[in-house]
């Protein structure tokens, strides 16, 4: 069925995108992750243009943290008090990722460090991930207590001033760290339309020294106030966010998730890991493609607004 | 059938017209308005016309003019990336014709025609003549690939005594904006009569209801984006505790 996108205002094929987007969310129902690192270039291949992917795409990620964030909370599993602080550095991030965003985009290059950004976020990722994934297949870690985190911290975070006491995660650490942290995952929603889990957790566990237990669930607080302000930055001042876009990702992302939710009772976590990194490295190759193998055509056209 | 009925119609919108018969050349558009709902997959733009005066005729379909940048990709390092550029000031978006007779140069002479579209280099990089040439038919290909630029022109259907009828189609991804019809008479080389009808294209309906609200009342647009996020999220999640 075409579907004539009114902010777009493209013409669409609506099965492409729903499936599309029912396949990300199948993904995140399976493996607990937001996703939108996928959807996002999906939305740049199917000839979205960049701008409203982004755009669009934070909107969606305000749909696919709040499925996850009430799980986390019932086990009360979120640190409300260092995501408030983490969302402090996050707004501030979002302001800055849009103006990164449109100066890139002043200057003809949002479509090279949009894919520049995947590749190196994606091919990082996902190489991780499959070296983790594969060698747990060869040794048998010892049990993990999640309640603590038995890292170690460098001494330097220590030093950090504006010291703040997290009783949730028995921590006292430089409000500086979460905050930062915080920035970066508002850079890169604004930017690339992702939540960045991927990034936020392992700095989390790293730098900040929280309990793995209220990773997940805190970073998943932040980001869907981080990408909803996102959202409002990328429609009051870009005006890239197309509603009935976004209506068919969200509808596609919460029928998926709830497919991938019941498929997961039957996959090996490990096993499924690896064909997640393996999914991800694709992705990054097809990207690494797009941007070395030499265009048929070189010139591309941009009409003014 | 169809067809019979059609040229009824025809003649009798055009009644007037040669009833007056004082201009050589007149046309009309069976739809001032091209209606973009949210099944839009494309529409015909039709024109009537009649010649009374001698000459051939030439009809041309130009879109809103807009400023277009073409930006060229260069090897860097082994990735391809936009280095070159040049602005276009004021270029048709949409560019469609149909003509009289096959003999499309005494056409171009008297500026019809996608080659004869004049190309305004505004602000641009250092580029000497042969290079501008690349980007100009880089962007006519773009265009004619969008079917956004014809550089083939219709044949114009004469029916009996100087009628007749034009169709253009515009494609489902047509630019938005207003369009001009012109009618050219042309004789020994030279034009010498035109005439023109406006033509709007643009969303209706649910969709125009959309984007105006989106650019008039902003901040309650991106506050409606969240809610409906929000509110799948929370659905999501009882749907999930519930299986």
């Amino acid at each position: 069925m075409q579907i004539y996108l009114p902010i777009a205002e493209m013409s669409v094929t609506a099965e492409s995108i729903f499936f599309l987007s029912a396949f990300v969310g199948f993904l995140s129902g399976i493996f607990g992750v937001g996703g939108g690192f996928m959807t996002t270039p999906f939305l740049i291949f199917l000839g979205i243009p960049p701008s409203i992917a982004v755009g669009t795409q934070a909107s969606q990620l305000v749909a696919s943290s709040t499925t996850g964030v009430l799980g986390h909370f019932r086990s009360g599993n979120v640190d409300v008090k260092m995501g408030l602080v983490m969302l402090f550095g996050g707004i501030s991030g979002s302001f800055v990722g849009i103006g990164i965003f449109k100066l890139l985009q002043f200057w003809g290059q949002i479509d090279f460090a949009v894919s520049v950004l995947y590749i190196v976020l994606l091919g990082s990722i996902g190489v991780l991930m499959l070296v983790e994934s594969v060698s747990k297949f060869f040794i048998k870690s010892s049990p993990v207590r999640k309640e603590f985190n038995k890292k170690k911290v460098s001494p330097f975070v220590h030093k950090l001033p504006y010291k703040m006491r997290f009783p949730r995660s028995k921590l006292y650490i430089s409000a500086l760290l979460p905050g930062g942290i915080g920035f970066i995952g508002g850079v890169l929603a604004s930017v690339l339309g992702i939540g960045g889990g991927f990034i936020l957790v392992p700095a989390m566990i790293y730098f900040l020294g929280m309990p793995i237990l209220l990773v997940a669930g805190t970073s998943l607080f932040q980001i869907i106030f981080t990408a909803a302000t996102a959202t409002i930055l990328h429609a009051t001042l870009n005006h890239t966010v197309d509603i009935i876009l976004a209506f068919i990702l969200i509808a596609g992302g919460v029928v998926g998730a709830q497919l991938g939710l019941v498929f997961a009772r039957f996959v090996k976590g490990n096993h499924a890991r690896v064909v997640l990194a393996i999914l991800i490295l694709v992705v990054c190759f097809r990207l690494c493609a797009d941007l070395f193998i030499p265009p048929e055509n070189v010139y591309s056209t941009v009409v003014a607004l | 059938m169809m067809r019979v009925v059609l040229v009824f119609a025809m003649l009798m919108m055009l009644w007037p017209l040669a009833a007056q018969a004082e201009n050589p050349l007149e046309i009309d558009l069976a739809k001032n308005t091209v209606d973009i709902t949210t099944g839009f997959t494309g529409a015909d733009v039709v024109v009537f016309g009649v010649k009374n005066g001698r000459g051939d005729i030439a009809i041309v379909l130009e879109g809103p003019r807009k400023a277009v940048t073409v930006r060229r990709k260069e090897n860097v390092f082994g990735a391809w990336i936009n280095r070159s550029w040049i602005n276009y000031d004021d270029m048709p978006l949409y560019y469609d014709y149909a003509i009289g007779s096959l003999d499309d140069t005494a056409y171009k002479k008297v500026g019809i025609g996608v080659e004869a579209i004049e190309f305004k280099a505004g602000k641009k990089g250092e580029h000497n003549i042969d290079e501008h040439k690349l980007f100009k038919s880089a962007l006519i290909d773009e265009k004619v690939q969008l079917a956004f630029y014809s550089v083939t022109p219709t044949l114009i259907e004469f029916l009996d005594g100087g009628f007749f009828k034009v169709l253009f189609h515009l494609p489902a991804n047509v630019p938005k904006g207003d369009y001009v019809m012109r009618a050219y008479l042309i004789e020994k080389g030279k034009v010498t009569f035109t005439a023109e009808k406006m033509l709007y294209v643009g969303q209706v309906g649910f969709n125009a209801k959309v984007l105006s609200f989106s650019y008039n009342e902003r901040m309650l647009y991106a506050l409606l984006c969240i809610a409906i996020a929000f509110a799948a999220g929370w659905v999501s999640n009882k749907l999930a505790r519930r299986s």
